[in-house]
């Protein structure tokens, strides 16, 4: 297992390769100059060709691209923010943590609600019940998340004004005791984790949704049930265990949708995450910052996918990887 | 009309100065003797500061911190001509008006206890000459020869030429502190530690960054004016959101906010009237206006003329072709005859604008209202000058031509500005009645100033500046800055130039007036521009502030002196008693 996982992360390593140069390329052929936020009519010229030198955007593309390279692999240097002067990868970790942190829990909520939506369907398949919960489940699939995000902060945020619509914590934060503190936190998290958690849960619940129904139907199931076993232990311990399985490989593959999902999540509801961090640099041509944060993003991918793989070995142990006999 | 505007926006300006007559609302008078200190404020604003260091930041929501957190050698007063003491008590200019003494104060702290002193001037001084740091304050300082201290408490500006800013030049930029940064490599300060964590000696100290979130400011008790600051602590807090940010004004979440929605504002001016509110509106002449920006020159032209100009003076009227529809001065008078810009305002801003004839800005010292031609809306008189300009409608399809062209261009502005949006199709309707087709075509911010008008290729921009406190239209309009991104209209005028060179030479305002109202005149009347309106701010206040001072040097002139009475303080004024 251990060698596999090593395996593959060697084997990513081309593709993370690929795709951050790409994007270095893609961002430099985007119309615009980083200077140009420095843009005032009392800016002497002089002082422009100087920050142009001092971001290194006077050399060739192919010198920015090895000067880059060379300190991102050598020093884990991502270069500097030209907005602000700071550690690109600073920048990047003051913002991961709220991105990680709204993900988890949308994903922890989404999985929940599609569990729990996909079991009830799968047991009341073909009634009228299980007919609702998928037109409702469809609905919530196809709305965008923006779109949900701006109606949900519009009804509890502004008109009715029971939820915070934006930032994390509040002005008194730090005078609240510890639950004070989580409480807090949390109704900033309501929004967006129900804004997440909506439009993620339809996939998974019609994922549960369908394989119960199969694994319902299946021999042993039938068994089960002849043996005289409660119908609670028939479906959670005999029906579930098996119907989730499909469940752990889309798992790992959505992480990296449910990543770019917060990212416009949190713009939404000003959260001080990834998401306002990569807006701001792509508008403003911030490239170190843009950099880092697509390596980010680059790497997220291709943990979930291992995780995916890992995970669905863990649970069935029919799958074997890693032994080539 | 235009006197009608003057005075409702006169009426707007006055009850935002507790001048109320017609309002309502009883405000309560409080003298010196009422002031007690304490109490915090929540500023709101949509952008994080990109830095606290006065040498690198340039967003507006930066200086707005600074301006709080340092102190200059003296302030502009609100005619935005004379100054007021700061760092230095006094000045004394020498005979031959080419060099500037300062007496500087020497009861003056900064936030980690060392003493400001002449080291300290001369230091910043020499930061910003440094063109590895970039300040963008940088033309100011270019007239300075040398700075010198005598002795711990004075110092000497000495100037190459004389000019009548010369004042304004020397005392332009925060003083920063020498023994923190002259510790640190010039290349490093920007990356430093200090832009997050800065030092000055402003009535108010920095205490906390919290990334994306906010900003927290405490009372610095060694100000150097007794008494002051009379708040704890400011808060500035971020909501990027324009609407998010406002709604938590009316939930008195946050206390001020700037760029208030005009919607809104007038439903606010409304509400406070009446005496059933407490947010204070203020609306004052603020910083930008609109324009539309005509190419006065062919593009394809242009990319020839910048590679010939390499080296010399080149000649430029030999060398630019005129653009092929507004390189014609007839056409550009019937084009701004044609547009109703006192609609375009109404609709646009909600009447939170005055119209604007010409290139000097009415907050300026230089604006005289008389020395503008005014091109009054008037579309037989457009129609007029388009026919002897040889354009007509000679197959009736309702749009003019002239030698078998359409009179049909298009018209760019940057995109994420909704206001501009709209004017854009105000004005293609207006144009359109005297038979033009003007196409109106929103682009990414980037495309548009970095690529169409660097390089000319645009017909006409619907475009706004904002405004410097100096007298300035060199970047603009002169024809030094022909290939500058500022002169996007390529705008070469031997006579403008000579004109600007006399008013920028005389050393008296009085004596550039006669110039400067020259320059007006001629540029309002050879019309590069279409100057539409000049805009209003729109800022909210909460009524429990008083002491508050707010004109058009903006709503940050005299935080130090806001104070709150008793009994009016809210949850937030006890936060600094943590």
């Amino acid at each position: 297992m251990l060698a596999y996982s090593i395996r593959r992360l060697i084997t990513a390593l081309p593709t993370l390769f690929f795709g951050v140069s790409l994007t270095f390329f893609i961002i430099r052929l985007a119309p615009g100059d980083p200077t140009d936020r420095f843009l005032t009519p009392s800016m002497s010229p002089k002082i422009k060709a100087a920050i142009t030198e001092k971001f290194g955007l006077n050399e060739p593309l192919p010198v920015q691209y090895m000067t880059w390279a060379k300190n991102v692999i050598m020093n884990f240097d991502f270069g500097k923010s030209f907005a602000n002067g700071r550690e690109a990868s600073q920048v990047i970790l003051d913002a991961l943590p709220y991105t990680l942190l709204l993900s988890s829990l949308s994903l922890l909520f989404g999985v929940l609600l599609g569990l729990i939506s996909g079991v009830y369907s799968a047991l009341k398949a073909g009634t009228r019940t299980d007919r609702a919960i998928t037109s409702i489940l469809l609905f919530f699939y196809s709305v965008p998340s923006f779109w949900l995000g701006l109606i949900l902060l519009g009804i509890f945020s502004i008109e009715l004004n029971w939820l915070p619509g934006s930032q994390i914590s509040s002005i008194f934060h730090d005078r609240l005791s510890f639950f004070g503190k989580i409480g807090d936190y949390a109704s900033h998290l309501i929004l967006p984790v129900l804004t997440l958690g909506l439009t993620t849960a339809p996939v998974y619940g019609r994922f549960v949704r369908s394989s119960m129904v199969e694994v319902l139907n299946s021999d042993f199931i039938v068994s089960a049930r002849a043996r005289g076993l409660s119908e609670r232990k028939v479906v959670f311990n005999y029906g579930l265990r098996n119907a989730l399985l499909p469940l752990i490989s889309i798992l790992g593959t959505s992480f990296p949708a449910l990543f770019s999902g917060a990212v416009i999540v949190e713009v939404i509801y000003s959260l001080p995450g990834m998401g306002r961090v990569m807006v701001d640099a792509a508008l403003g041509r911030d490239y170190p910052v843009i950099m880092a944060a697509s390596v980010v993003a680059f790497i997220a991918v291709i943990i979930g996918n291992l995780l995916a793989d890992i995970g669905y070995a863990v649970a069935d142990p029919r799958v074997r990887i890693g032994d080539s006999s | 009309m235009v006197r009608v505007l003057f005075v409702s926006l006169f009426l707007f300006i006055s009850c935002g100065n507790n001048d109320n007559s017609g309002s309502k609302r009883v405000e309560k008078t409080y003298s010196a003797a009422d002031i007690v200190n304490g109490g915090s404020l929540i500023i709101g604003t949509t952008g994080e500061p990109d830095g606290l260091n006065p040498l690198t930041a340039h967003s507006k929501n930066a200086k707005d911190a600074i301006s709080l957190i340092y102190r200059s050698l003296a302030d502009i007063n609100e005619d935005l001509s004379t100054f007021s003491p700061q760092l230095a008590k006094s000045w004394h200019f020498s005979n031959d008006s080419l060099s500037i003494l300062f007496e500087l104060r020497t009861d003056v702290k900064w936030h980690d206890g060392e003493v400001f002193n002449s080291d300290d001037v001369v230091f910043t001084y020499n930061m910003h000459m440094n063109e590895q740091l970039g300040w963008e304050g940088y033309s100011y300082k270019e007239t300075i020869s040398r700075v010198v201290a005598q002795n711990d408490s004075t110092v000497t500006f000495y100037f190459t030429e004389k000019t009548p800013t010369l004042l304004m030049d020397a005392v332009e930029g925060y003083i920063v502190p020498e023994h923190i940064l002259s510790q640190i490599p010039v290349e490093e300060i920007e990356s430093s530690n200090y832009s997050r964590n800065p030092i000055g000696t402003g009535p108010f100290r920095f205490s906390e960054w919290k990334s994306q979130q906010s900003l927290t400011l405490t009372k610095f008790a060694d100000y150097y004016e007794a008494g002051k600051p009379r708040l704890d602590a400011i808060v500035i807090q971020i909501v990027p959101d324009n609407i998010n940010l406002y709604r938590q004004v009316l939930s008195r979440d946050i206390d001020f906010m700037e760029n208030v929605p005009a919607g809104d504002f007038n439903k606010l001016l409304a509400q406070w009237d009446d005496g059933d509110s407490f947010i204070k509106p203020y609306n004052f002449l603020g910083r930008g206006y609109e324009f539309i920006g005509w190419n006065l020159i062919d593009p394809e032209n242009y990319s020839n003329v910048m590679e010939a100009a390499g080296d010399g003076e080149p000649n430029l009227d030999e060398l630019l072709k005129p653009h092929k529809l507004f390189g014609s001065w007839k056409v550009r008078a019937a084009l701004t005859m044609a547009l109703d810009r006192k609609t375009i305002a109404d609709v646009v801003t909600h009447g939170l604008a005055i119209p604007m004839h010409g290139p000097i800005p009415p907050i300026m010292w230089a604006y005289d209202p008389n020395a503008n031609s005014i091109w009054e809306y008037d579309v037989e008189g457009a129609k007029e000058f388009l026919g002897d300009a040889g354009w007509k409608d000679s197959d009736g399809d309702g749009i003019l031509d002239k030698d078998g062209m359409k009179f049909s261009f298009e018209m760019v502005t940057n995109a994420g500005n909704e206001e501009r949006k709209q004017a854009l199709t105000i004005i293609q309707q207006q144009l359109l009645e005297v038979g033009i087709e003007m196409k109106p075509r929103v682009l990414e911010p980037a495309l548009l100033f970095g690529r169409m008008l660097p390089t000319r290729d645009f017909d006409a921009a619907l475009f706004g500046w904002s405004v410097g406190l100096k007298m300035e239209l060199t970047p603009l309009f002169h024809s030094s800055s022909i290939f500058i991104p500022f002169n996007f209209v390529s705008y070469h005028s031997q006579e403008f130039d000579k004109l600007e060179d006399a008013a920028k030479s005389e050393t008296r305002q009085t004596n550039a007036q006669k110039h400067w109202n020259r320059i007006a005149e001629l540029l309002s009347w050879e019309l590069p521009y279409s100057w539409l309106y000049y805009k209003t701010e729109t800022t909210v206040i909460h009524s429990r502030f008083k002491g508050v001072k707010v004109d058009k040097r903006g709503a940050f002139i005299n935080m130090e002196e806001w104070w709150i009475p008793f009994e009016e303080r809210s949850d937030h004024d006890m936060l600094a008693e943590n």
